[in-house]
């Protein structure tokens, strides 16, 4: 035995047997890949050439491609033109009403042509068995590609998005996928195109718990991962729509991107309302990413995105901002972005037409590219002054990684007191509540010099000034003016609500949207950023470059 | 009694249905076993298995499952194989290595490096080593069920299984690939834990 095999092991023996167990996988994927017809041609001399073709219909059965908790999955040929299908043989649940449902959808789906979704053939019944024939993709599936090798974050996120463009495309159709999950993304060997499968046709079935095929499937894994990724409103069997398919998506990114489930458990909780992990520390995706994730995971399907499209353009905005940074191409439409600014700007905001996806894109559009911007550090600084004042940590370490121009955070006295003298300390300015009442052109002007400013009030408090000055929007600069506290409540709920606010709202979103025309590309990467945290929301951030460039340009801006 | 007993049932009164849907879902299993070792006249040795298989269901015992009898008929027929092949009518399993029989192995569809290190390792063991750690750990038999195959006491194949796992240990870390590779797939093995995957407890 050499020396090299006395060396102390890390790995334990499981990581052996788990090694060997991989490889017969592995062999056997070599056989069953390059064996096809080595297959065939067993079964043919032992069974002659009449039984070698296994028969459903018109399809010619060729090779057993998988199984999943709803049913097999065979190449097939179609004896009628010789196409070449994956054929889909559904398991009988005994559930007429429920295979009726599936019937209609899968209609309703084969009439559906995306470059992101597996075309569906041909649905039917033949002795009583339900079948798809499905377009035969060589690839493998999404789950697949993320673990073959390392994937960098905007990777993920490209492909990802890729990917929901697929589901755009069902929701357009007026379909809901509802099990949508990496496993249930094929992508093609040939291009690297992500198609989605297996839609529309997982039923809500109360006794597919009863059924003991499924309960195998279970223990394998393959339904318990689709539970992982259902939505709560899916988990409680109630009513799903798109925003159902919306939440799967986001969970799934989220995951392929931070490498653990979002929904944090006991200690990891950070007081999320909806229980969202925080990236670890280490993560490389830019903390917009985990905004844009974060609001997609709301409990509340109201609170999420409006649409996948919505959804998408955030994530491009995201990916796009980096690529701009780095002087490569942005992705974002941004020409489309300003002819819709341009209409805003035209017409009367009052009784804008808009509709809610493009008033939201807009301010997507500024926030995303202007967090993106963000250094990745900040992200993990976030989190260590929000867990401080949420939870009373004796001190905030590495204060100085927080360049944040202003934190507003809810909390009590006591706690502003401690998190401005840590801040003092540090060299930061800080404004406290009392002096927020009477000084905002104080804080305006300073915005240039401080790394950190904190303003802390409760969000009684918070709201009761941003009513007290928004009384006196009379003019789009008071407007701006507020925009530091006024800035979260868009964003909070998203442009969907200020169609139901006060004129004020919907000016100041105007005036934003006639400013970033004006100002034109987004600020250069080291700018100081506006971070601003909100109770039952995630950190919203947009830089600070502008408003102070508005601030030198205000007086001819809007006259 | 589980399906593929009822279905072997079936076929050996002449219900070639059965007989179909049996070997389809064996087969698989059988060529794998096969072609680790035979490469490209696996098909021949999987009929040859197959057709024995039926002409010897006296031999087929209700209280093991059908797959373990199946692989052991098929190791008879890979035993007779290597002594026409070696021309030696004594050749064992202990004197032939697979890459030995089949000196050029089918490209391994796998991504991953240390997988396909190890594939290729396991073909440099003696045949009998290679049979038993396939056995336990990519059809998942008991100790006793490798005995009934092998023909030997469940005790023996636990030890041999111990032996086969430090074999390709070994075989592994004298393989001539990069270090780095090497040690990495080194550090994986614990040495002198010889125990195969269901005897754990």
């Amino acid at each position: 035995m050499s020396e090299r095999d006395r060396e102390p092991t890390r790995l334990p023996r499981e990581e052996f047997d788990a090694q060997l167990r991989h490889a017969g996988e592995a062999a056997l994927g070599d056989a069953s890949l390059i064996a096809d017809e080595e297959r065939e041609a067993v079964l043919a001399r032992m069974f002659g050439e009449g039984a070698r073709e296994r028969r459903l219909g018109h399809y010619s059965l060729r090779k057993h491609i998988g199984a999943g908790g709803m049913g097999t999955v065979y190449r097939a040929r179609d004896r009628r033109d010789g196409r070449e299908v994956a054929l889909k043989i559904l398991r009988d649940r005994g559930d007429p009403r429920g295979e009726e449902r599936m019937l209609r959808e899968a209609y309703a789906m084969s009439k559906l042509s995306s470059p992101h979704v597996v075309r569906l053939y041909e649905v039917g019944v033949i002795d009583g068995q339900v079948y798809l024939a499905m377009e035969l993709i060589r690839g493998r599936t999404l789950r697949t590609w993320l673990e073959e090798q390392p994937r960098t974050w905007a990777e993920i996120v490209e492909m990802f998005v890729r990917a929901g463009r697929g589901l755009c495309d069902i929701h357009r159709a007026g379909l809901v996928h509802r099990d949508f999950k990496p496993g249930n993304v094929l992508v093609d060997d040939a291009d690297d195109r992500p198609r989605l499968v297996d839609f529309g046709l997982v039923r809500n079935d109360p006794r597919e718990h009863d059924d003991p095929q499924l309960q195998r499937v279970t223990a394998t894994g393959e339904a318990m991962g689709t539970r992982r990724y259902m939505s709560p409103e899916q988990r409680l069997r109630s009513s799903v729509d798109n925003r159902s398919d919306q939440y799967s998506f986001c969970l799934s990114l989220f995951e392929a991107v931070y490498g653990c489930h979002p929904l944090a458990s006991g200690r990891t909780a950070h007081g999320d309302p909806d229980g969202i992990r925080l990236p670890k520390g280490d993560a490389t995706a830019p903390s917009a990413v985990w905004s844009v994730l974060r609001r997609g995971l709301s409990r509340e399907p109201d609170e999420r995105w409006s649409s996948m499209e919505v959804l998408l353009a955030a994530l491009i905005a995201c990916r796009g901002l980096i690529d701009e940074a780095s002087a490569g191409p942005y992705l974002f439409d941004r020409a489309g972005a300003r002819a819709r600014l341009a209409a805003l700007q035209r017409s009367d905001v009052g009784r804008a037409k808009l509709d809610n996806a493009n008033r939201e894109l807009e301010v997507i559009d500024l926030l995303a590219r202007d967090a993106a911007l963000a250094p990745l550090s900040r992200t993990a600084a976030h989190a260590i002054l929000e867990r401080a004042l949420r939870r009373g940590a004796r001190r905030v370490s590495e204060p100085r990684a927080l360049d944040l121009s202003i934190v507003a955070a809810p909390c009590d006295r006591s706690w502003a007191a401690w998190v401005a003298a840590v801040a003092r300390r540090a060299g930061y300015t800080t404004v406290t509540k009392e002096r927020l009442r009477v000084s905002w052109d104080e804080l305006l002007r300073s915005f240039g010099q401080p790394r950190l400013l904190v303003l802390l009030a409760s969000p009684e408090a918070v709201a009761k000034e941003r009513r007290r000055l928004d009384v006196g929007i009379s003019d789009a600069l008071l407007t701006i003016r507020v925009r530091p506290v006024a800035l979260a409540a868009p964003l909070e709920r998203g442009c969907l609500e200020l169609g139901r606010e006060r004129d004020g709202a919907r000016a100041e979103l105007a005036v934003l949207a006639a400013l970033r025309s004006r100002l034109g590309p987004a600020p250069p990467r080291r700018e100081p950023v506006v971070a601003a945290w909100y109770p039952g929301n995630s950190w919203r951030m947009t830089s600070g470059t502008w408003l102070a460039r508005f601030l030198a340009q205000r007086t001819h801006s809007f006259a | 009694m589980d399906d593929d007993t009822e279905l072997y049932r079936r076929w050996s009164t002449g219900d070639s249905v059965a007989g179909h849907e049996l070997v389809r879902r064996n087969l698989d299993s059988l060529l794998r076993f096969l072609r680790s070792k035979v490469g490209a006249d696996a098909s021949d040795l999987a009929h040859e298995t197959l057709t024995r298989c039926i002409t010897a269901r006296d031999r087929f015992r209700g209280d093991s499952k059908f797959r373990t009898f199946m692989l052991s008929v098929a190791t008879n027929v890979l035993r007779e194989y290597i002594r026409k092949r070696i021309k030696n009518s004594r050749a064992d399993f202990q004197d032939v290595t697979a890459e030995r029989l089949d000196p050029t192995p089918s490209e391994v569809l796998s991504n991953k490096q240390d997988i396909k290190l190890l594939l290729f390792a396991l073909r440099k063991l003696p045949i009998d080593q290679q049979l038993i750690l396939e056995l336990a750990y990519w059809e998942n038999l008991t100790s006793k069920e490798i005995g009934v195959i092998l023909e030997r006491p469940p005790g023996t194949i636990r030890r041999q299984l111990g032996e086969a796992r430090a074999s390709l240990e070994r075989t592994m870390a004298q393989l001539p690939t990069p270090n780095d590779l090497r040690t990495s797939m080194v550090m994986r093995l614990v040495p002198g834990r010889t125990l195969g995957p269901e005897e754990s407890s």
